[in-house]
């Protein structure tokens, strides 16, 4: 019996079928799923200021994603079986390889890639199913010289905002200088901590939190938008990516060597 | 002007290639060696002086995009070309390498042809801030790296399918797999990877479901299943060189048809 549930959860074939009701799936997500965002990350939007403290909002693409992955038996169990087949096989593989003294040979670390690539894959599923169940971001509209709190230790202070434009009039870029700001422990007072320049691409990192230029507003006197994110899944999807990156070098060197 | 040129290089290599594929009489093939480097040399100068001109690399818009495609194409039909025979005897079959480097050259065709036409404007558009990014630069560059590989799996796979003959259908699968392995690799590390993270660092989230992100997704696992399709015994053939002309009107859907048919984070390219 568990010898025959190895063979099923191992097998390529179920891998196959597994890959096609994804494409089917992803499919059907690329016609009718949430999609389409704004188009340009900055487009001016009404002031949404709020001075509480950043977190607990769900922005517009996590309502998406939630109607995506909230109704699914669809998508759950399929996933599931997907992360279960690719586990299962990269530890056959794995065995295999061991027992057969593959790894050992010269350069027979190489074989090691598919495993990493599918190991990251797994690290994906498992970055999405934490930042998904995990996530906490909030956006705001300060205008320089506001305040708002991060936390219940860090705060943040707009000191000024600009955006800057090509020659054409074009937006070239929109810049919020920030300071840092930690409650001491008397009332009222804070110290700077650290200051820094937002722009889109460049986010503020303030350990597992990071703060994005996110839009602008000018509706009576300019206003920047920052977000804050906060996203438990980010160092499995890290992590990930790194895998990924070295896993799929592995696999493309061991075909070179191969086709040599 | 530059890319003009490289058009009608385009145009005179398939026409010349057209004929050759009927002559009877010895054929070379040096001629379209120099004509295939000379292409996408000239678009490669474009790309270079767009940048000089915007002080920033030039892939932020769908004319500059097809621009780089179409480079990456003709610089690899110039080495597969630099791999084949020069000369055809008279009398001889075109070997499938002549039918591989004829469809990627008519691709070619088609993406300067949509760049050349008034769809798709050329100009020069400084990047907004979102695209002001060396993420951004690396995956539009290796997208279309892995993109011109795929183009190259496409024609062998179609040699494949129309070929009778068993040579030929070998030497045409050998294309194909090499091609979409290499391909993969780029667009797997171009698209997702460095997508993935140039859309961290714009919006703060690795994945957002726009629907080029979906379409690309979807690219990818269409690819991932032609990979996975050649470990099974009697799936190799017919079935795999499908999959791999599915992969490349996948690819191109999510190049140029998500941009028309849908709206999302992508909107530029």
């Amino acid at each position: 019996m568990l010898r025959s549930l190895y063979a099923f959860f191992s097998s390529m074939k179920l891998a196959i079928v597994l890959i096609v009701y994804l494409i089917g799936l992803m499919v059907v997500v690329g016609i009718w799923g949430p999609g389409a965002l704004s188009p340009d990350a900055l487009s001016p939007r009404a002031a949404e200021f709020s001075s509480s403290e950043l977190g607990g909002s769900v922005s517009g693409s996590d309502a998406g994603r939630i109607s995506i992955f909230g109704s699914l038996i669809l998508v759950v169990f399929p996933v599931m079986l997907f992360a279960l087949n690719l586990g299962v096989c990269a530890v056959s593989r794995i065995v295999k390889r061991i027992k057969a003294g593959s790894y050992f040979r010269r350069v027979g670390w190489l074989l090691t890639g598919p495993d990493l690539v599918h190991l990251s894959i797994l690290l994906f599923l498992l970055g999405g199913l934490l930042s998904h169940y995990g996530r906490v971001d909030g956006e705001v509209s300060l205008q320089p010289g506001e305040v708002v709190a991060l936390n219940s230790v860090y705060m943040i202070r707009l000191e000024d905002f600009q955006i800057e434009y090509y020659e054409s009039g074009q937006t070239k870029q929109y810049i919020s200088s920030i300071q840092v700001l930690r409650r001491s422990s008397e009332e009222q007072q804070s110290e700077i901590i650290d200051q820094a320049d937002i722009t889109v691409n460049n986010p503020y990192s303030l350990g597992r939190l990071k703060i994005y230029q996110r839009s602008f507003s000018t509706t009576g006197e300019l206003a920047s938008g920052l977000q804050a994110v906060y996203d438990p899944g980010y160092p499995a999807i890290m992590a990930g990516i790194v895998f990924f990156l070295i896993g799929l070098c592995f696999i493309l060197a061991h075909k070179i060597r191969t086709h040599a | 002007m530059l890319a003009t040129t490289a058009f009608v290089i385009t145009v005179i290599l398939m026409v010349d290639q057209i004929i050759k594929l009927f002559r009877k009489s010895e054929v070379s093939y040096e001629v379209e060696q120099v004509l295939f480097l000379l292409g996408g040399l000239l678009l490669l100068l474009d790309f270079g002086y767009r940048s000089y001109l915007l002080r920033f690399p030039a892939v932020t818009n769908t004319y500059e995009a097809l621009v780089i495609f179409a480079a990456a194409v003709l610089l690899l039909l110039y080495l597969l070309s630099r791999k084949v025979p020069s000369h055809r005897e008279a009398g001889q079959q075109p070997e499938p390498h002549t039918y591989i480097l004829f469809v990627g050259t008519v691709v070619v065709f088609l993406l300067l042809a949509l760049a050349s036409s008034p769809l798709i404007p050329d100009d020069l558009v400084p990047p907004v801030p979102a695209l002001q990014s060396h993420w951004l630069v690396m995956h539009v560059l290796l997208s279309f790296a892995g993109e011109a590989f795929f183009v190259i799996a496409f024609a062998s796979a179609l040699v494949f399918l129309f070929s009778s003959q068993e040579e030929k259908r070998r030497q045409a699968d050998r294309i194909t797999y090499l091609s979409v392995t290499v391909g993969y690799f780029l667009f797997t590390v171009g698209a997702l990877v460095f997508g993935m993270i140039w859309a961290e660092q714009a919006w703060g989230s690795y994945w957002s479901w726009d629907p080029k992100e979906t379409w690309a997704l979807v690219t990818w696992l269409t690819y991932t299943l032609y990979l996975h399709l050649r470990f099974i015994r009697g799936a190799r053939g017919n079935l795999t060189a499908l999959v791999a002309v599915i992969g490349f009107i996948l690819t191109m859907f999510t190049f140029l048809g998500v941009n028309y048919l849908m709206s999302g984070l992508h909107s530029y390219v």
